[in-house]
């Protein structure tokens, strides 16, 4: 069973790989259901996964008494409730959109909030976890960019010298970017091809 | 064909054909690997030896990837070193917990870790629920990861993934926790994060790295050499091209 | 090594056992098999045994006395027999005996003794120079052959056994004498009487001829000897005579009941062959018969029951002890009171020490499931007073920087005079557009900055409702063409003109990430066909005519992750729809969104507050971003100053407790 779990990957994996670079009618025909299935599938997997999260952890916390079963029934609430409007309102309806824009915008918002403090806190203490070059840097450089990206520094636009220092700055964090872009790009090339010839097999439990 | 898509199928057939040929035994045997140290994988395997000798819990996260999205290969890697590490704690009381904010992960950890249960012997503690989905968005999944991060039992993280500024919440929380924590983003936001809350931090490709430092199969070192290959081609090019450009050859 | 079985009870203990695991006897002392060197040693006395038999001339062979009885199926000789014929008479012509070097080396001090030329002449008997395979020999012998010598072939074992009947003949025929010992299988199969008294059977001997002619009719099929079981060696009852063992022992150390029974049998045997064996002459001498068990007598063929019965001159042999009590035809066993250790007596309950009993209270308490989980929150680790204080210090002071110049509006900013390429290049591309063709806004970012985009797109949105240009929505993510529907409904505000349901479409949710947005690109209306009213997009007037992404006049990228923004690139100039694409990304993405715009995959693009700044200041409308820019600058100032100046404290407070610590982690 298992060599025809790989089977198939592969085998869907080069049909899309190679439906990319070879315009071929018939590798379309194959390539598009597959890639159709792909989204449905993803989707039906977040509902499940959904589903196991209501069920299989918060569900079992109040059968089992969890401690924290408290928060538990305010998301099997909010998790109903929020269902049923969907179904019975639609994602259209401007009440189901207000309990978007009204609920989650503000949380997540205040959670972006603590966030920015809990990072400013975690800054301070750069140069404790990092005690090498790597980290000095790091700490400089933070501070430089905050400084050039608040303004305050809008008066060295009329002194041609600084002006293009300031602005050769600014390209430094592309260009460091794009370096670790690359790097990334071939890992995630090398990877994909791994799963692709059948050598990485996460799938095969 | 265009004149891109050659060219991206060669780069495609290379790599293949590099991994497969690094693979060999042969190679392997007469040309060995000579990689660097990397020191948070090496305190990594430390802290895996101590949470089995104590009797704690890992807690690999894969953050909020898209399987469908470049990003995911992170998460992949990171299946494959939950699988790693579920081969090396194989013989702690505590099996690993893999949480992650996207449906198509949760099912993938979960399978891993059913395949990992099989091989070692232990399925009869299996557990299901050991890989789960803790949050549809990142914020969401955060905070579910957090009450994982925050569980006594919990000594060891591996945060290995997608992760944006949320990766903040995690790090901080493991911090105080004083629990090791290895991170890795695919994304530089997340990088950045981790680099300014977390003490041992993967840059770059050297998240894709991790399974080869951990000796999971040859075929991880044999994409690591294709790699570096792969990276001297396109520094060349780059700086041939550069010269070719100031002398206004291009 | 082989097992070693024991001789008592017959069971197959380990190879470095001492004592036997059931019975507890002591196990003989095995011998590792044979070396190489041993091994060409034999197989050269093998050649050099044969080579001797093909010289010596065949004796007359006297024809039998009795025909066979009837319904007998062999009429060959068994090569047993010939073999015994041959060395019989390789023993008449007196043939010396070489010793080999290693069976010298190796004999022990009993065999020595027998060795002696006095012993030469005794003449050999069918059952001496039987292979060893085809007869059973004594308990003993066969026990300790067993670890001896791994028994490949019988050839092996011919050879030794003739190369010891070379050595010792007469106790080569007194060895096999033991009652009830291997002649226990002569007289299984038939062809050796139930009598007490071994004799020598003379060549061509009527008894050797009925024992024959006895095997023949019975047909009986010897077992090969070494799977044959050992055998307690019965000591007679009627003073048999010790037996010496046909095989050369490779045991150094013999057990003491064997070793001294063999003594004292080997004494008798000594002196009653010194009686009854003349040199040179083959007497016929009756073999003795063993004592077949009674069982086995009773399955005997009758012809072979008469001839035992008449030729039996001693009462069978009865053991009166051990295991084989009441049986008759067993040898007498050596009496093993005193050595057999019987098993523990376990009294019928269980008996626990005091150590027992606590371990299996703790294995239960071990097993036994909790009713609750247990919350351990002793073990959770807070932070300490001092780092909630500074922490509570940053709060406070970011809290101010952001909300002192809301409150204070005469807070002056320092605004920045030079505008960034690419907000002038987004305004321009937007001036540009025409009013006919319906611009896509693609949103893909979370709720939690979903306040940065609104102020960040607000301005570009606002001059896009100013000109009227329509507008169909679309987001990659789930909760993204919420907020931005709610983002478009603020731009238009109060608008006359422009009309929420006429100007503008909400396409909803774009699943499959990548592979959505590819689809998007090559069919827009095949990918999304309706509206989040369930209204078909074909039908719209403004939307109707939208076949590809070439009839839209731009595509607007909003989103905090610059992947997206990458992906999005990479499909629409992957398809060739020669659109122009805006971005309005996140202050965090925009590093990697300007090699993009750098290279023209991207007209432009607005990053964060600061370029919203610029996009309004450019357009001449004052919106938050204008109105907040104070705030944003006066908190970067801050969390620059906060994090220098925590960076120093480190830097010069230099904690060696939580270096030594992360070290040793």
């Amino acid at each position: 069973m298992k060599v025809v779990n790989v089977a198939i990957a592969v085998l869907a994996g080069l049909i899309v790989l190679l439906g990319y670079f070879f315009n071929s009618s018939g590798l379309h025909e194959l390539r598009s259901p597959l890639l159709d299935w792909a989204v449905t599938l993803s989707g039906i997997a977040g509902l499940v996964a959904i589903l196991n999260l209501v069920f299989g952890v918060h569900l079992k916390r109040l059968r089992e008494n969890h401690p924290r079963k408290g928060s538990s029934v305010v998301i099997l609430i909010s998790f109903a409730v929020t269902l049923l409007a969907g179904i019975f309102l639609g994602p259209a309806d401007e009440g189901f959109q207000k309990l978007v824009t009204h609920v989650q915008v503000p949380i997540e918002s205040s959670l972006m909030a603590v966030l920015a403090i809990t990072l400013v806190f975690a800054a301070l203490k750069i140069l404790q976890r990092h005690r090498n070059w790597m980290g000095f840097v790091f700490f400089l450089s933070v501070i430089l960019f905050l400084v050039l990206n608040s303004g305050v520094l809008a008066f060295t636009s009329e002194v041609p010298f600084l002006r293009d220092i300031l602005s050769s700055l600014h390209q430094i964090p592309v260009a460091g970017a794009r370096g670790i872009l690359l790097g990334i790009a071939l890992g995630s090339l090398a990877t994909g091809i791994r799963v692709i010839i059948g050598s990485d097999r996460p799938y095969n439990g | 064909m265009t004149g891109e898509n050659l060219l991206g199928f060669i780069v495609v057939l290379f790599t293949a054909l590099g991994i497969a040929f690094f693979s060999l035994k042969r190679i392997r045997a007469q040309f060995p690997a000579y990689i660097r140290k990397i020191p948070p994988i090496g305190r990594l395997k430390r802290a895996i030896g101590l949470s089995v000798e104590d009797g704690s819990r890992v807690h690999l996260s894969l953050g909020s990837p898209g399987l469908s999205e470049p990003a995911g290969t992170s998460a992949l890697v990171g299946l494959s070193t939950l699988h790693r590490v579920g081969q090396l704690s194989s013989t702690s009381d505590q099996p690993p917990v893999c949480t992650s904010g996207d449906g198509n992960f949760t099912l993938l950890s979960r399978d891993v870790l059913r395949g990992v249960a099989v091989e070692t012997n232990t399925y009869d503690s299996f557990d299901p629920d050991q890989g789960w989905l803790t949050g549809i968005t990142p914020f969401s999944y955060a905070l579910g990861a957090m009450e994982v991060i925050k569980d006594p039992i919990v000594k060891t993280n591996i945060l290995i993934g997608t992760f944006g500024t949320e990766a903040v919440l995690l790090s901080t929380t493991a911090e105080q926790r004083e629990s090791f924590t290895l991170a890795a983003s695919h994304s530089l936001v997340g990088q950045a994060v981790f680099m300014a809350t977390s003490r041992d931090v993967l840059l770059g490709e050297e998240l894709y790295a991790l399974p080869a430092y951990l000796n999971y199969r040859p075929a991880h070192l044999a994409s690591l050499r294709v790699q570096d290959v792969l990276r001297y081609i396109i520094g060349a090019v780059l700086v041939a091209g550069t010269l070719m450009r100031a002398l206004g050859i291009l | 090594m082989a097992d070693i079985r024991c001789l008592i009870c017959n069971r197959v203990n380990d190879s470095s056992a001492e004592h036997c695991w059931y019975c507890h006897t002591i196990l003989p002392k095995p011998t590792g098999p044979l070396t190489q060197k041993e091994r060409d040693k034999l197989a050269s006395l093998k050649n050099k045994i044969t080579s001797e038999n093909n010289n010596v001339p065949e004796p007359p062979v006297e024809e039998p006395k009795k025909t066979p009885p009837a319904g007998s199926t062999e009429e060959e000789v068994p090569e047993w027999l010939a073999r015994i014929r041959r060395l019989k008479q390789a023993d008449e012509l007196d043939q010396p005996y070489r010793p080999s070097d290693w069976i010298d080396e190796d004999q022990p001090d009993w065999l020595v003794k027998l060795q002696q030329p006095v012993v030469e002449e005794t003449p050999e008997t069918a059952e001496t120079s039987t292979p060893a395979g085809k007869f059973k020999k004594p308990a003993l012998d066969e026990s300790l052959q067993i670890h001896n010598l791994p028994r490949e072939s019988d050839d092996s074992e011919e050879y030794i056994a003739s190369l010891l009947n070379a050595i010792t003949p007469a106790a080569s025929v007194d060895r096999l004498r033991t009652p009830g010992g291997e002649l226990e299988e002569l007289v299984e199969n038939g062809w050796y009487n139930q009598s007490a008294q071994i004799q020598p059977l003379p060549v061509g001997s009527e008894d050797r001829d009925d024992l024959e002619s006895d095997a023949l009719s019975a047909g009986v099929e010897i077992p090969v000897y070494i799977e044959e079981p050992a055998q307690e060696p019965e000591p007679a009852v009627n003073t048999e005579p010790a037996q010496e063992l046909p095989f050369p022992l490779f045991v150094d150390n013999l057990p003491d009941w064997l070793s001294t029974e063999e003594t004292t049998k080997e004494s008798s045997i000594e002196g009653k062959l010194d009686a009854d064996i003349t040199a040179g002459e083959i007497s016929e001498q009756k073999i003795e018969k063993g004592q077949l068990p009674a069982w086995l007598q009773s399955l005997r063929p009758s012809a072979a029951r008469s001839i035992e019965e008449s030729a039996s001159e001693s009462t069978p042999v009865l053991d009166d002890r051990g295991v084989l009590a009441g049986i008759a035809g067993t040898l007498p066993g050596a009496n093993l009171s005193g050595r057999v250790i019987k098993p523990v007596d376990f009294a019928q309950e269980l008996r626990a020490t005091a150590q027992q009993r606590k371990n299996a209270d703790l294995f239960q308490s071990l097993l036994q499931a909790p009713d609750e989980p247990v919350v351990m929150s002793t073990d959770q680790k807070t932070a300490s007073p001092a780092g909630r204080f500074v922490r509570f210090i940053v709060t406070i002071l970011v809290l101010l920087a952001v909300i002192l110049p809301i409150l204070l509006p005469g807070f002056s900013v320092i605004v920045p005079v030079l505008f960034p390429t690419e907000v002038v290049n987004t305004l321009g591309t937007i001036q540009a557009l025409s009013a006919d063709k319906p611009v896509l806004v693609a949103a893909h970012f979370e709720a939690g900055l979903a306040g940065e985009i609104d102020w960040t797109a607000q301005p570009v949105l606002k001059q896009l409702v100013s000109r009227g240009i329509p507008l169909a929505l679309t987001s990659t993510n789930v909760q993204g063409f919420t907020v931005l529907q709610d983002m478009v409904a603020q731009a238009i505000g109060n608008d006359p003109v422009y009309s929420m349901d006429v100007n503008v479409m909400n396409l909803g949710y774009l699943p499959g990430g990548s592979i959505g947005m590819g689809a998007l690109v090559n069919d827009p209306l095949k990918t999304l066909p309706f509206t989040t009213d369930l209204q078909p997009v074909g039908e719209s007037a403004v939307f109707g005519t939208l076949n590809s992404l070439s009839d839209l006049g731009a595509l607007i990228i909003l989103t905090d992750n610059p992947e997206f923004a990458r992906i999005w690139v990479e499909q629409v100039d992957g398809g060739n729809a020669g659109l122009p694409i805006l971005a309005v990304v996140s202050s965090q993405a925009a590093p990697l969104v300007q090699p993009y715009f750098a290279s023209g995959q991207i007209n432009g693009y607005i990053s964060g507050m600061s370029g919203a700044l610029f996009y309004e200041m450019l357009t001449m409308r004052a919106g938050s971003a204008t109105a907040r820019f104070n705030s944003y600058q006066l908190s970067l100032l801050l969390v620059a100053v906060l994090i220098f100046a925590g960076g120093t404290v480190s830097l010069i407070l230099a904690s060696p407790h939580s270096a030594k610590k992360k070290e040793a982690g």
